[in-house]
Parts: structure tokens; C-alpha cells; sequence
């Protein structure tokens, strides 16, 4: 292990390994980081788990992209870092050093590299429903996340409820595995399907992929399972051996029983590391989240600050391994390993392939945009997980005068127990924009502060003074 | 709770002997603390706040919903910890839920019904 690295790669999902393998071909010296305990990161989830699972094609191609890691990790031109936590990020001297702070087997350590490419990737959009923190109700991502990394389904009835694409293919996977789905709920819009429409051409771009995808929504379709859309409200009520979601719908109310609910409303990326970091960001109207401003490269506005994959706006994972593949062209030239001719070069193509995958994302976006209607959550809805924080609660605050995201958890604590605000601030977010009826581009996420993630005190106290090498 | 999707057989030697709560489980030596638990119960603690029931929401280090107690050592994410042959596991200041409680969670499920194995939690209510 060295102390100063020319490039550390903060994740090792697409974007972190597909950067990580360029990094090396380049001749850099590379630092991955990954909180998981094997590479893949979230979409090649538990990918070098070897035994072949039938979750697709597309999963299965991240199985080459992890053994091009391993190989660089044996040929010691990657020092990688599995189950490590980077709960700091600073720039300063000397020579302006990435400085970045690790947890790793229950001690910090302090690294330098000269970029950092933050593959922090993205998660699922918290939906507080009220009881949707009852044991059994998940994340869609994380019933799946279970499938790739140990194998697992389900077992007993299952409701899913929520809208985007991530939804559908969960739905594949649990119907290709017998599971027994007894309902459907679909909070998106099918006007959304009109509106989509003058973006449709984007298909031909990717065929094989929208042909797959359309083909996976038909099967479910074709499955017979009751489908419910856009309920007006929605809620979770633990009985002594199963789960009840209540719905309101226009033909009245329905509760439908199932051992367990998982609940979706597409993804958002990981802000926090940029957001610490003070980066630009910008509001995405259609997707509605808060995403880093970076340029084609993924530079942010702060020098050696790079950002690749859906960290940087959800674009999916064979966007991902284009991004780290350009992110690492940007470091190269910025450490004099490639001149710009062969920056433009290298990256020509790269660029034109990533923009069909926009094009893709774009029409993606469309069909499967958040409603305001099912993201808002409902008074009784706990929307601060940890500390416990209705969204009744917020919205008092709001009527008494509070009128930022920061304010909220000052008066309120929302955001402040362990996941630092991870699952609350969107939320909160979303209830203050309808509530001061303002779009959230005119407000914040509350500030960002180190450390990023909670570690125990003696870890910050036995922290070892580094120098720089 | 969960169950294995797959055929697939695993020898008896690639499995890891974990005890959870005093029960003894043989899961494969690349399943999570999260995972190994969910095959069991969905419950892995008590919530800070209202003790009300809780457990994995996100499954990839982002919620802290399914801190659990580590051999000895509390607040563990196990979403991100592998299993480790001989590892004690145990569920973070679960009340003891027959008393009568006004959190209809508490009354959630049969398999909830394990008495607070939590040492420090006997005398005060928790």
C-alpha cells in the first residue's frame, strides 16, 4: 500500500471497476475503495459469486469486467480495498492533495491521491409510505440486491408497489422464480406513455436493449397478476402473520395482504460525497433529484474532483462503464500521461455511445417520471427513519415560519440519526417545495459534513498522522 | 422471509456456522449478516426512537436499519459485514413483546415472540 496515489476510485461498481481497469492500462497508480464486501457494486451485485443465475444477459457481462479487476489487483497495479468506508473527503495542502479518509477493519487511515473519481453510484428513492418501516417492507432494489448477492427470494406472497424501470425487471426476476405476486401497484402515469412519445425514436438506438425491456413488460403483463394504478393513497398495516396495504382507490378502498411489500420509486444518485465536497449541482425537473453539474468528462467544478456513473445522474450501468472509461481519460491528461490529442481521440467514441444511452435514459425518464401525487408523503408517513420524524411534524415546522431543508433539521432532528439524512432529505425536500409551493431548485439539501458515514470515536482519536509521499 | 432461489448445493464445507440469538445457522460463507438473518425473521432490531420494530430496509449500507448486535459489539451494519464462522448474533434491544404495548408493531408477528435476549434490557423497560 502507498500513501499517495495518482488516482483513488471511491466505489467498484461499472463506473469504479471500468475505471479502475483504464486507470491501469494508462499505468496510473490506483486506490478502489468499496463499502461491499465483493466488486460489482450495486447492478453486478455479488457478480463473483461464481455459479450462473439466470438474471440476464446484461448481468451477466459484468462478470468479464470484474476479472479485468482482479487481474490488475493480482498484477499489483490496483490496490483495492474491499468493505471500506470513506467517511471523509478534503482538499489541501500540500500540492493539493486529495485527502481521503478511510474506515477500514475497524481502523482510519488517511490517503493522498493526486484525482479522485467519486463511483458512489446511486440508491433507491426512499418512499415513506406510513408503515413503511414495518419489518418485511424493503426496497425493491434490496429484494433484488438479495437474489444477485446470496441467492434468495421471497418466500410466501409478495406486493410490489411503485413505479420505474428498476421495478419491472425485480418483477421478472420474482415471476422467472415462481414466487407467488399478488398484486401489482403502479403509481406512475400512463399519460406519461403519451407524453414519451416523440423520445420513442431513441429505441432504435439501443434495439436490442428496448426490445428486451418491452419484452420483459409483457411477460409480467401477461402473467394475469391484478394490477392496480395510481391509488390515491396508499398504506402499510402489520397483522400478526402478514403485511395489509390499504389503498384508496376511485372505486373505493382495498386491502390486499401479502407476507411481504416492496416498494419502489426509481433511483437517485449519491450526492453526499459532492455535497460535503461543496461541488455545483442542478435540479433535474423530470427524474426529480439533485444531481452533481460535472463537464462530458465528469470533472466537476473543483480541480482532481471527478465524478463517474450514475453518482453523476442515473443513466444505468453500460453508461457507467463509458463514464469511468472517460473519467480516467480526464485524470490521465490531467497527470500528463495523455496529451489532448489523444484525450479527443480516445474519447470520441466513447462520448457518441454514451449519448445513445442519454437518449435511452431520456425517454426512460419520461415514461417512468416520480408523480408529485406518490412521493409526497402523507402526514401520518414517518419520513426520517431514524430519528422518527412525521411528515405531519415537518410540516408544522413549515407552517411556523421554517423555510429550508437546513432550518427542518435544526427544529426538527430530521436528518440527523445514523444515515445522516441519506433516506429523509429528498423527502423533506418534496414536502417543503409543496408546502412553500416553489420548485426545488430554489432550495437546498441541508449541508454535508464529515464524518459521511457514523464510525466509532477511538478510530477518529487513534487516527495516524500521515505525510504525504 | 427468505429462501434459497436456486438449486444450486453447497457443500457442507463452504458453509459457516453463525449463532443467531443462540440458534445455530450453517449459511455459505459469501451471505451478509443481513442476508443469513432474513432467512430466519424480517425483524433485526428496536427503533431508537419509538421502539417500534424494525428491520433491513436498503440492504447496501445506506439506511442503518439493520444494525444488529456482532459479537457483542452493538450497532453493526449487517448489510455489509460477511458471516464469520462462530459470529454471535443478536437483535438490538428487542422489548419483551408480550408485554401489552400500544405500538401495534410490537404486536407484529409470531416470530416476534422471542423474549429480549439483550442482557442489559431485563430490568427497564426498553
Amino acid at each position: 500500500m502507498l500513501s499517495t496515489y495518482d488516482l483513488c476510485i471511491i466505489g467498484a461498481g461499472p463506473a469504479g471497476m471500468s475505471a479502475a481497469v483504464q486507470a491501469q492500462k494508462l499505468g496510473l497508480s490506483i486506490l478502489l475503495l468499496d463499502r461491499q464486501p465483493s466488486l460489482g457494486g450495486q447492478i453486478f451485485r455479488g457478480i463473483e459469486q461464481t455459479e450462473v443465475r439466470p438474471l440476464g444477459k446484461e448481468y451477466a457481462q459484468g462478470q468479464q469486467l470484474a476479472q479485468a479487476v482482479r487481474a490488475g489487483i493480482a498484477a499489483k497495479g490496483i490496490d483495492y480495498l474491499p468493505q471500506s468506508t470513506v467517511w471523509g473527503l478534503q482538499l489541501g495542502q500540500p500540492r493539493q492533495l486529495g485527502h481521503i479518509y478511510v474506515s477500514w477493519q475497524g481502523q482510519s487511515q488517511l490517503f493522498f491521491a493526486k484525482q479522485i473519481i467519486l463511483a458512489t453510484g446511486a440508491y433507491e428513492r426512499p418512499v415513506p409510505i406510513p408503515g413503511s418501516t414495518i419489518p418485511g417492507v424493503m426496497g425493491v432494489g434490496a429484494c433484488d440486491g438479495l437474489l444477485k448477492s446470496a441467492g434468495l427470494k421471497p418466500q410466501g406472497s409478495v406486493i410490489v408497489y411503485g413505479n420505474g424501470p428498476l421495478l419491472i425487471q425485480s418483477l421478472q426476476h420474482l415471476l422467472s422464480l415462481q414466487v407467488q405476486v399478488k398484486a401489482v401497484v403502479f403509481t406512475g402515469s400512463l399519460f406519461n406513455l403519451i407524453k414519451a412519445i416523440p423520445y420513442t425514436p431513441a429505441m432504435l438506438l439501443r434495439p436490442q436493449y428496448f426490445a428486451a425491456k418491452s419484452l420483459m413488460t409483457l411477460q409480467v403483463l401477461c402473467k394475469g397478476i391484478p394490477v392496480y394504478l395510481q391509488p390515491q393513497q396508499a398504506k402499510i398495516i402489520a397483522q400478526t402473520n402478514s403485511l395489509t396495504l390499504q389503498l384508496q382507490t376511485k372505486s373505493g378502498e382495498k386491502n390486499l395482504n401479502a407476507d411481504h411489500i416492496f416498494l419502489h420509486e426509481g433511483v437517485i444518485p449519491d450526492t453526499q460525497a459532492t455535497r460535503l465536497l461543496q461541488c455545483e449541482h442542478e435540479w433535474q425537473p423530470t427524474a426529480r433529484y439533485w444531481q452533481v453539474k460535472t463537464n462530458s468528462f465528469g470533472q466537476t467544478n473543483i480541480p482532481g474532483i471527478l465524478v463517474a456513473g450514475d453518482a453523476a445522474g442515473i443513466l444505468g450501468g453500460e453508461a457507467a462503464k463509458l463514464r469511468g472509461h472517460l473519467a480516467v481519460l480526464w485524470a490521465a491528461w490531467k497527470l500528463n500521461k495523455i496529451n489532448s490529442k489523444n484525450l479527443e481521440a480516445q474519447s470520441l467514441s466513447l462520448k457518441s455511445k454514451l449519448l445513445t444511452c442519454k437518449a435511452g435514459q431520456h425517454l426512460l425518464d419520461k415514461v417512468f417520471a416520480p408523480q408529485i401525487k406518490a412521493i409526497l408523503p402523507p402526514d401520518a408517513s414517518l419520513v426520517c427513519r431514524c430519528e422518527e420524524i412525521t411528515a405531519g411534524q415537518l410540516r408544522q415546522q413549515i407552517q411556523s415560519g421554517c423555510q429550508s431543508s437546513d432550518g427542518l433539521k435544526a427544529q426538527t432532528r430530521a436528518g440527523m440519526g445514523p444515515c445522516q439524512g441519506r433516506m429523509c432529505s429528498l423527502p423533506v425536500l418534496e414536502i417543503l417545495s409543496a408546502a412553500l409551493g416553489i420548485e426545488p431548485d430554489q432550495l437546498n439539501l441541508p449541508k454535508i459534513q464529515m464524518p459521511l458515514f457514523p464510525l466509532p470515536a477511538h478510530e477518529l482519536i487513534d487516527l495516524p498522522a500521515a505525510d504525504p509521499l | 422471509m427468505f429462501s434459497p432461489a436456486f438449486n444450486a448445493s453447497q457443500p457442507e464445507s463452504a458453509l459457516v456456522e453463525i449463532f443467531f440469538e443462540g440458534e445455530s445457522l450453517r449459511v455459505p460463507a459469501h451471505f451478509t449478516v443481513a442476508a443469513a438473518v432474513l432467512t430466519k425473521t424480517h425483524v433485526c432490531r428496536c427503533s431508537a426512537i419509538s421502539e417500534s420494530l424494525r428491520g433491513p430496509w436498503c440492504l447496501m449500507g445506506i439506511c442503518y436499519d439493520c444494525l444488529m448486535e456482532i459479537n457483542n459489539e452493538p450497532n453493526q451494519q449487517t448489510c455489509l459485514r460477511l458471516v464469520e464462522p462462530g459470529m454471535t448474533i443478536k437483535r438490538q434491544a428487542i422489548p419483551s413483546v408480550t408485554k401489552a404495548s400500544s405500538d401495534p408493531a410490537s404486536s407484529l408477528r409470531p416470530s416476534l415472540e422471542t423474549p429480549c435476549l439483550t442482557q442489559d434490557c431485563e430490568d427497564k423497560p426498553c
